[in-house]
């Protein structure tokens, strides 16, 4: 049964507060990677959920995964209602996509000895985060965890509460997907045509 | 190749590794495919660096923390 904040301890509030608010930075990105615009509200919920379940956290400098693991948990639980009719993608869409041979193809910068190098080379780290904000949140999710925050697979299911296979298959389509939108978003934002008249 | 990923993972079972460290051996379109896809994760692991938390968002989250006693 949860220890739940003892309403009762004046200190309790302020000794979370002080507990917390250093942790608050690398909470709120992590929100902000998986959640985008609806981060503030996750910390909000990560925060609120933290608070009532306090008496648990035994040990103190173990804040900072103890919040980010109820973060989690709050983003699995809204993924759940969210997608009771998950926004799976179908295969038949995206698995042929390779990105490597579509540049190739497509071969945007004619005269260059490092097509794919100068590719990516349109993308900063605002773009890149564009990209992965326009996944469906089940793809984004996966690849945030798996290649933004390190996480294993087999955390990431016990995590999301989700089969290995699941989460593989995910990932697989996640990555076809990155793939096939950085090439929609450098077309959609005019970043092919500026690099090709700067040349 | 559908398996360059996993590959770089090491999510696949070891018999498929295999596999495919023999195919890349010889296949120059998949060793270019594997170094782009390594080029992929590796920005896309950059991508997280930034810790920015805005001066409104934290004043809002620190007045939520303050508002949290009864």
């Amino acid at each position: 049964m949860p220890e739940e904040a003892d309403a009762t301890q004046p200190d309790r509030a302020p000794r979370f507060a002080a507990l917390v608010m250093p942790c608050l930075p690398r909470l709120y990105a992590m929100a902000r990677r998986l959640a985008g615009v609806e981060a503030e509200d996750l910390v909000q919920e990560t925060l609120l959920r933290g608070y009532r379940a306090s008496g648990q956290l035994h040990d103190e400098t173990a804040t900072a995964p103890w919040l980010r693991a109820i973060l989690l948990n709050v983003f699995r639980d809204r993924l759940r209602s969210a997608h009771r009719q998950p926004d799976e993608v179908s295969m038949d869409d995206v698995d042929g996509f390779s990105l490597y041979r579509h540049i190739a193809a497509e071969d945007p910068f004619p005269y260059s000895d490092t097509l794919h190098l100068d590719f990516m080379g349109l993308f900063g780290r605002e773009d890149v985060r564009a990209v992965l904000g326009g996944l469906s949140p089940i793809y984004r999710a996966t690849l945030v965890l798996r290649y933004v925050d390190g996480y294993a697979t087999k955390e990431i299911a016990r995590l999301l509460g989700l089969p290995l296979g699941t989460v593989l298959a995910r990932l697989h389509r996640g990555r076809k997907l990155f793939e096939r939108s950085l090439w929609e978003y450098a077309e959609s934002e005019g970043l092919l045509k500026k690099e090709a008249m700067s040349r | 190749m559908k398996e360059l990923w996993q590959y770089l993972d090491q999510t696949l079972e070891p018999e498929a590794r295999e596999k495919v460290g023999e195919h890349l051996v010889f296949c120059r379109q998949c060793c270019g495919e594997l170094e782009f896809a390594r080029i992929l994760q590796d920005f896309l692991r950059n991508s997280g660096d930034v810790e920015e938390l805005p001066a409104e968002v934290r004043a809002r989250l620190e007045r939520f923390v303050a508002e949290l006693a009864p």
